[in-house]
């Protein structure tokens, strides 16, 4: 269990991280901004040569346009240090940017789903509402074959972003965006999701109550931890 | 797919001032938003119309609140007579007591009955009222049943704080090892037991008591000297025309009626055991328009109709004959399809289905031929289904699953 004070800063964090990943930045493992808890109060990104925050900086990551890492590490690792640096200049441009196309609908998908997941498996009031729920959950933009992402919980693991490549078979609910319009506005948390399932807007398929409830613990999340603007 | 262009259209002057379009469990998000209209103009017995014009021969019965169809002619010409007399007053109407009467004649264990306007108003009543009595605060409930939109106990996530559910305790339908071990774990803090007559969950097949499990439940109530409270608002005049706990044979302290009870008028009732009278009447109950006369006569002249008729008895027949010509049907295309529940109120549920795409499936097919099949609740079977809409529907139902399996 993660401490309750630090949620939101690890939320954030897995935000970035997951952002990194769908932006393709992963794929250098060097460079990685995968998180883990540095110490009591801050977050390092990167087992190796690490970018360390503050807790407190990373809450304020959605109001300024740069926070500033732990000077040590900095110092440590210049080079690399700039490297992630710039990576997360990167993924705060393409969050801020006004573009609508489907890249960009993935990350507001991803780094809000992230975040969701984190609250889900270790807040206790999103613990409360999703309960023993568990399978796989789909996100689709109608035309797209394959999801944009998946979320995915298996008995004693808690709920985890997936990558859709790896799954097989149907999955236990599908949310199907109509468009990339309609995809960023529902995860800017622009659309009432009640008035837009029943315009044919977004459809859900399967088990819906499911749905429901990662809509809710998505909607207190977002509460938490708003997007960038 | 059926004209939907002016459902849709009131449905977005609808969002503009209203939340959601239309909320709780009409709200289209609930069912097959993009299949079922969204509004409806007029019905007539086991018909209604939708605002484009499209007419659908129904198996919800406005969610069980109509039980001898819609726009009976003989409730509402009584309703009328009423109406011309006057709705709401300054005093209650004699038809309150009528109603009162007529309630503690039918139901073997009733001693009064008090009135109010929906099935929440009156669950949530009855549970003070068990507190009243036994000075208590907990109240045991079976998981996943619905007993209203209070926040002890509504569906939804929004506007509850963690005391409203701090004495609210659940076990599984038909686990009475469970239920007794709630009782031990709170020894003498426990008020009441709130049950349905049998388990009719959203979205699962519904499950009906096992055998002993309403004996064992008035049992462990008795021995522990709370309050069992009998939530008939769903099951009412469906199962047993006088009270469901006379079908699956037991006695409640107090039971809450309504849907079927006053036949699409608003109105709801709970009656009570003679022991509770003192207690109910220092548990406050009012609304401004609850002693609305005219839904109270629409009450009486609807138990009336249905004792005459003996329509329990008509329902659950009509109910066995489709739901077993429905899963017939099924069986013929290669479906392991079953209606759970009684027949007068089926639950259809497709083996291997939990995660509803194929009644999903199955209720989009069915909606554009006319049916209205809901995927995530029961079906109402109501006495204006005779022979011939029944014949159709059944026409209908194996259409869809000829549809349903060249699909596949």
């Amino acid at each position: 269990m993660i401490d309750l004070h630090r949620l939101k800063a690890w939320a954030i964090a897995r935000s970035i991280y997951r952002a990194s990943c769908i932006l393709g930045f992963e794929s250098t493992p060097k460079n990685s901004l995968e998180p883990y808890f540095y110490d009591n109060s801050s977050i390092a990104f990167g087992q190796k040569n690490p970018l360390v925050f503050s807790d407190i900086a990373l809450l304020e990551i959605n109001q300024t346009p740069f926070i500033i890492p732990s000077l040590l590490c900095l110092m440590r690792s210049p080079y690399r240090s700039f490297c992630k640096i710039n990576r997360l200049v990167k993924i705060g441009r393409c969050m801020r940017s006004s573009s609508k196309d489907v890249r960009k609908l993935k990350l507001l998908l991803g780094v809000g789903l992230e975040a969701t997941v984190t609250y889900m498996n270790d807040d206790p009031k999103c613990m409360e509402i999703i309960g023993c729920e568990e399978g796989r959950v789909d996100f689709y933009l109608h035309d797209l074959p394959t999801p944009l992402l998946s979320l995915m919980k298996k008995q004693d693991e808690g709920w985890q972003i997936r990558n859709f490549n790896a799954i097989d078979g149907q999955p236990k609910v599908k949310m199907i965006f109509k468009s990339v319009e309609i995809g960023i506005l529902s995860c800017q948390n622009l659309l009432d999701h009640k008035i837009s399932s029943a315009l044919g807007e977004y459809k859900i398929l399967g088990y819906a109550p499911i749905m429901e409830k990662i809509g809710y613990c998505a909607k207190l999340t977002s509460l938490q931890i708003p997007l960038p603007v | 797919m059926r004209s939907r262009a002016k459902s849709d259209a009131l449905f977005v002057r609808s969002s503009k001032v209203i939340p959601g379009g239309i909320y709780g469990h009409l709200s289209p998000s609930a069912s097959l938003p993009r299949h079922f209209a969204h509004f409806c103009s007029k019905g007539e017995g086991v018909h209604f119309e939708d605002v484009d014009d499209n007419e659908w021969l129904d198996f919800m019965c406005a969610y069980g609140a109509v039980l001898h169809g819609y726009n009976h002619p003989e409730i509402e010409e009584a309703v009328a007579i009423q109406r011309k007399l006057g709705t709401v007053f300054n005093h209650p109407h004699e038809v309150s007591v009528e109603l009162a009467e007529k309630l503690t004649d039918l139901i073997d264990f009733a001693d009064w009955a008090v009135f109010a306007k929906n099935g929440s108003d009156l669950t949530t009543w009855a549970i003070r009222v068990a507190r009243e009595k036994t000075q208590r605060p907990i109240v045991i409930k079976a998981r996943g049943a619905y007993h209203g939109v209070d926040a002890w106990c509504d569906p939804g996530m929004g506007g509850r704080i963690e005391s409203d559910r701090a004495d609210i305790k659940e076990f599984e339908w038909n686990n009475l090892n469970e239920l007794e071990d709630l009782f031990k774990k709170f020894k003498d803090q426990v008020a009441a037991v709130i049950l349905t007559p049998y388990h009719h969950a959203s979205f699962a097949p519904s499950v009906l008591p096992a055998e002993n499990f309403w004996a064992g439940v008035r049992k462990l109530c008795s021995e522990n000297e709370c309050i069992l409270v009998l939530d008939d608002v769903r099951a009412g005049w469906r199962i047993h025309e006088k009270g469901s706990h006379c079908f699956f044979g037991f006695e409640p302290d107090l039971a809450v009626y309504s849907k079927a009870l006053g036949n699409g008028y608003a109105i709801s009732a709970c009656v009570g055991i003679d022991s509770l009278k003192s207690a109910a009447s220092d548990v406050f109950l009012t609304g401004s328009c609850w002693n609305d006369a005219v839904a109270m006569r629409a009450a009486l002249t609807s138990i009336s109709i249905a004792e005459r008729d003996d329509v329990v008895n008509s329902v659950c027949k009509k109910g066995k004959y489709f739901c077993d010509s429905t899963e017939a049907v099924a069986e013929k295309y290669g479906y392991n399809f079953k209606m759970t529940g009684p027949p007068s109120m089926p639950y259809p549920w497709f083996s291997e289905d939990n995660d509803l795409y194929k009644i999903q499936d199955f209720c989009k097919i069915a909606s554009n031929k006319g049916l209205f099949f809901h995927p995530h609740h029961n079906w109402f079977i109501s006495n204006a289904h005779d022979k011939n809409s029944l014949a159709s529907a059944l026409s209908l139902v194996t259409e869809t699953f000829d549809e349903m399996a060249n699909r596949k």
